[in-house]
């Protein structure tokens, strides 16, 4: 018999209760407590999987977070969640599990023929495919992109949501184990708020089924007293909770997991929340994680972590085999023989690659009482086959030697997470004796203690952690506490040495250093050979790392190779870095509430329920949504807009213009205000007059355009584009309270204020006049102050299509009843509504320049033939910046117009005398002409104020359309702006 | 209801939305004490400080800006009080209110939100300018239960759609 079973006592399950699970259609059970590892160990399960790239079978190597090998798909339908540990997926009533990477059945899998062709696909084989014939790249990318990819995505849509909350602490401690509680308590104690972030379901971490005494008290007796304790001083604890990554300012992304992958979600359907915390100080306890030891066949189901072993023992009441083999380089795996031995589990035998005289007598001595130790013995060799390990041989120095084991626990020593510490820009020191890098020169608010600080001792750690959670208090205004630190006062027996190379005649291309990905010493000595000699290169290379477990068993080890062949220290050779998130997330985690309809925040105007009467097709403006076009049965939205298009240029229209940028400017200096953020001249403008504007950057090119408007002698409207609202009041503000803080002047944004209703066409004067009482229409240019339906409303005659116009603006809480009596107005004229698409068409054929369009952030006043308009007494932002001299050169990109000699003109096009030809420029934007034959387009063209009458081609190869096109001036409807006249 | 454990507490929360009332904004031309003393005498309530919200007889004044408060009460008439020292604006239809009430408003801002709103040092008096689901806003408590939300109009239905989620 072989592989694992449960004990009849221990563990911290509930064996009152039974949970019913299913994995690759097999019934079995469990209990609360368990995780899906755990609860098939002990049912005897040993190969949970299948590597990726050889299809070698893979059992379990860990019991946490690291796991590398045993990778399940979790849930069903929406649920389904792929490439989930089955070492960190806890145990639910109903929960389905798969295994993956394998066809058409774990134990006959089809893929396992890779092992047959290994010698011809070594690491990197697949970038050697680029070398040979174009044509043959063709065969391999078909076979490649089939074998991609790991586990497989859920087919339907995810049911459950996911919540991004925000919160803050003085002390944010990553880990709850012995130092992090410890620290914890110090810093609660001190009056710190504080949150406590633990990955596992319970607090504890190591000490969870460790034997210890601290403060005289079994240590499950007081991480419950300490739990309590930190709850009752109002630690936030976080459980089922991992710090994924560490940003700039003390700013930690917490994972929390609400249900298990797969399972369920409650009332509330959250399944995962994102914790965005951020922290005064970071106390970082994260632990450490075993490797692996360097071996041939070390990927075999069986050969397991000396740690993971004890934890399936003392957590989950599991003995991983029938018969043990031990095998290390640490004091660790003397703690995991001792305990199997107590709890009856037979250890054939323990193997330390130190001397005798290396290792803590005391130590030895309470070993050899319950099992065989042997020292000066090196593992190299796993026996036995895919469905798992039979035995181990080993060497030492007086010869060869073999055990027979179902499990081989192996200890190549702790490795420090220092995975946050370095996130936050923190160095590294390397300690060549135990083959660790420690955390140093920390960048940011944080602290590493207790093991991830390579402090693997207990008494160390707690008392560490115990001053790193007082100072953290006090740094963020806590009083610290006089109090003791918790005290243990057993021995650390925490000594190890560097293992990372293989006993001497092992073959390194059957030796595993990343089990997910297959990647042998032997691919690691191939790149090398092969000259990628950086650390950066060798992951890429044989993708070393590069697997959901990101290295966590294997990072070191591949370093330490990598060290070796170089025949330089680790230093020396470097690390690759350490990215979040720590552990894989589901993409849902990240979206949070971002998905579907609420991907971005909607901006309504205040008609919007007005516009969505109609049903119409949106167009979406930054987070506006403006109704493209309103159709009529039968109609296309480019019918629709042409129609709409010529009731304007024929009768009347009305288009709700309430996203325009609006900012109400007054004081006795607000002329002067305007005049350095408007680059046109404001100051002699007559009350109740208005002007076309434009304003710059500060580096001389357009920055927005719109409107000034002079209500009174010392207040004025200021309209920008709806895309630049947000950068105009920006460059107001910085104009006002930066350039000039002394002037008398307040600016107000008034875009949300006023709602803007647009009236055009010949009709609009007489619309306006049935509607608003109080006043006749203003002449173009002008402005009055009337009422409609009962509403105040300021009337501004300014025109974007080209026809007599006037915008109504409204108080926007008040404007439904200005448009719907607007809208009864123009309709009793034979008008109507117009759409987003209809202005477009209309302002093209006019020639008006648009932010977004023409107004690219590269056009200067001159190119886009506004230079007349510019304030000859200066003073405006960006003033001296048009004198650099590139605003000279001939070839600048040039407002235009372009008339089709043939048929449409795609918008985007290239302007090219021939396809393949140099690329001259591009239209903008481009239209029908309204009411008569032809086709018209705006357009930036190099040197093009000088060129019209020339003729090129309007390319668009990715919309497969072109025309030929003659350059014109760009305004092609009613040039002399008479329209614009009563 | 609760959560597993205590780490999420979500206690039941109410949303209305009042009536627009008249809004004005008002920017000094100068923090001198001329504008403190006419703000005084046209408000009814001193200039609130950074940060903080004083009580008027017409309505909060909640601080805006380095130089600029947002007041109830009627711009025409500020505007001639204030004059010569603060420029006065109607802003009525800029701001939408939301009053979200229940033991639940803090821990339900943290939800999308940026601002620490959980922080025991923000209290009535206080007011914050952050984003909340994406959307600009103004926090200020109204009392142990109850905070106003003052939000840009077309952010305000689907901030409170998301709010009463």
């Amino acid at each position: 018999m072989s592989g694992g079973s449960r004990l009849p006592a221990g563990g911290l399950i509930d064996r009152s209760r039974t949970l019913r699970f299913g994995f690759d259609g097999r019934d079995f059970t469990g209990h609360p407590g368990d995780t899906l590892a755990s609860a098939l160990l002990a049912s005897g399960v040993r190969v949970f999987g299948r590597s990726f790239k050889y299809h070698r079978t893979r059992g379990l190597l860990a019991a946490g977070v690291e796991e590398p090998s045993a990778l399940v798909g979790a849930g069903e339908g929406g649920r389904f969640e792929p490439n989930t540990r089955a070492t960190d997926l806890h145990l639910y009533d109903g929960l389905v599990a798969e295994s993956q990477n394998r066809w058409p059945s774990l134990a006959l899998d089809v893929g396992a023929v890779n092992q047959l062709i290994a010698p011809f696909i070594p690491a990197g084989f697949y970038y050697k495919t680029f070398l040979g014939p174009p044509a043959l790249w063709k065969l391999y990318e078909h076979v490649i992109r089939a074998a991609a990819g790991l586990g497989r995505p859920p087919h339907l849509p995810d049911p459950d949501r996911y919540e991004r909350r925000a919160a803050f602490c003085d002390v944010l401690v990553v880990g709850a184990g012995p130092a992090g509680l410890s620290a914890a308590l110090a810093a609660a104690r001190s009056g710190a708020r504080v949150a406590l972030a633990e990955m596992d379901s319970r607090l504890g971490g190591s000490l969870l089924g460790d034997p210890a005494q601290i403060d005289g008290q079994p240590a499950r007796d007081w991480i419950a007293a300490s739990e309590t304790e930190l709850r009752t001083l109002g630690v936030r604890v976080l459980t089922r909770t991992t710090a994924i990554g560490y940003y700039d300012h003390d700013m930690v992304y917490l994972a929390e997991r609400v249900v298990e992958p797969g399972a369920a979600t409650g009332d509330d359907g959250i399944a995962q929340r994102m914790w965005r915390m951020r922290a005064g100080r970071v106390i970082l306890a994260q632990g450490a994680i075993e490797r692996p030891l360097p071996f041939e066949d070390n990927d075999r189901p069986g050969v397991m972590l000396s740690g993971a072993v004890r934890t399936y023992l003392d957590r989950f009441g599991v003995a991983a085999g029938q018969r043990i083999v031990l095998a290390t380089s640490s004091d660790d795996a003397y703690r995991t023989a001792i305990r199997l031995c107590d709890a009856g589990v037979r250890v054939e035998a323990l193997l330390d690659a130190r001397s005798g005289d290396a290792i803590d007598a005391d130590l030895l001595r309470r070993t050899r009482d319950r099992c065989p130790v042997e020292t000066g013995v090196r593992p190299v060799r796993a026996l036995g086959g895919a469905k798992g390990v039979t035995g181990l041989a080993a060497a030492a120095a007086g010869g060869a030697a073999s055990f027979i084991a179902d499990v081989i626990a192996v200890s190549g020593g702790l490795t420090p997470s220092v995975h946050l510490h370095m996130q936050a820009g923190g160095g590294l020191d390397w300690d060549e004796g135990r083959g660790i890098f420690t955390p140093t020169a920390p960048r940011q608010g944080q602290v590493s203690i207790g093991a991830c600080a390579g402090r693997f001792g207990l008494a160390d750690a707690l008392s560490d952690a115990w001053r790193a959670g007082l100072d953290a208090a006090a740094a963020t205004g806590g009083r610290p506490v006089a109090d003791t630190p918790p005290r243990f006062e057993g021995r650390a027996f925490a000594d190890q040495i560097s293992a990372f190379v293989p006993a001497p005649g092992v073959n390194p291309k059957k030796v595993f250093v990343d089990p997910q990905n297959d990647v042998t010493l032997g691919d690691l000595d191939l790149a090398w050979r092969e000259g990628y000699r950086s650390v950066e290169h060798q992951k890429r290379y044989t993708t070393l790392g590069m697997a959901t477990d990101q290295g966590k068993t294997s990072n070191l080890i591949g370093l330490a190779r990598l060290a070796q062949n170089e025949g330089r220290p680790a230093p020396q050779v470097g690390l690759t870095t350490f990215r979040p998130p720590f552990i894989p997330t589901t993409l849902g985690l990240w979206a949070g509430e971002d998905a579907g309809f609420h991907v971005t925040p909607l901006r309504r105007t205040p008609l919007h329920d007005q516009h969505a009467a109609f049903d119409p097709p949106w167009q979406a403006v930054g987070y506006w949504r403006r109704p493209r076009a309103y159709l009529r049965a039968g109609e296309t939205l480019a019918t629709a807009a042409l129609r709409e298009a010529r009731m304007v240029r024929t009768t009347v229209g009305i288009t709700d213009v309430s996203t325009l940028g609006k900012f109400e400017v007054s004081g006795p200096d607000a002329a002067q205000l305007l005049e350095r953020v408007c680059a046109t001249s404001v100051s002699k403008l007559a009350v109740g007059r208005g002007r076309y504007t434009f304003m710059l950057r500060e580096d001389g090119l357009v920055n927005d355009d719109g409107t000034v408007w002079r209500l009174a002698e010392d207040r004025f409207l200021l309209t920008s584009s709806t895309g630049g609202a947000d950068r105009m009041a920006g460059l107001i503000s910085y104009v006002r309270n930066v350039l000039y803080p002394d002037l008398r002047v307040g600016a107000a944004n008034v875009q949300e204020h006023h709602a803007a209703i647009a009236v055009a066409g010949p009709r609009a004067r007489a619309v306006i006049a049935a509607v608003v009482e109080g006043m006749a229409p203003p002449r173009h240019m002008s402005l009055g102050r009337g009422v409609v339906a009962g509403v105040p409303v300021l009337v501004i005659a300014a025109s974007y299509s080209g026809e007599r116009a006037f915008e109504v603006y409204a108080p926007s809480h008040q404007a439904v009843a200005v448009w719907t009596a607007l809208a009864e107005a123009a309709q009793a004229q034979d008008g109507g509504l117009y759409g987003l698409e209809a202005l477009e068409i209309l302002r093209v054929e006019k020639g008006h320049v648009e932010t977004g369009g023409e107004i690219d952030g590269r056009t200067s006043a001159h190119d886009l033939r506004l230079e007349k308009m510019l304030n000859p007494r200066g003073g405006y932002v960006g003033q001296l910046a048009q004198q650099r001299p590139a605003f000279a050169d001939p070839d600048r990109l040039q407002f235009v117009g372009v008339e089709s000699l043939g048929g449409p003109i795609a918008e985007g096009s290239m302007l090219v005398e021939r396809p393949g030809f140099a690329v001259q420029g591009h239209v903008t934007a481009a239209g029908l002409r309204v009411l008569e034959e032809g086709f018209v387009g705006l357009a930036l063209l190099k040197g093009g104020r000088a060129r019209p009458g020339d003729e090129l081609l309007a390319w668009s190869p990715t919309r497969t359309a072109s025309a030929r096109v003659r350059v014109c001036e760009p305004v092609f409807h009613d040039p002399a702006g008479e329209r614009y006249r009563d | 209801m609760i959560r597993r454990e205590s780490a999420i507490v979500t206690d039941p929360v109410t949303l209305s939305e009042p009536q627009p009332t008249r809004l004005v904004r008002i920017e000094a031309f100068a923090l001198d004490p001329a504008f403190a003393e006419a703000f005084e005498g046209a408000v009814g309530a001193p200039l609130p400080a950074v940060g903080r919200v004083t009580d008027a007889p017409a309505g909060p004044v909640i601080w805006a800006e380095p130089r600029a408060v947002l007041a109830s009460g009627d711009a025409a008439a500020l505007s001639a009080a204030l004059s010569g020292v603060a420029a006065v604006s109607d802003v009525s239809g800029a701001w939408r209110r939301i009053d979200l009430t229940g033991p639940g408003w803090r821990e339900r801002l943290m939800i999308d939100g940026l601002f620490d709103a959980e922080s025991p040092g923000f209290a009535p008096g206080c007011v914050a300018a952050t984003l909340l689901r994406h959307a600009p806003v103004m926090l200020c408590p109204t009392g142990r239960d109850g905070v106003l939300i003052c939000v840009a109009p077309s952010f305000a239905a689907d901030l409170r759609a998301a709010l009463a989620r």
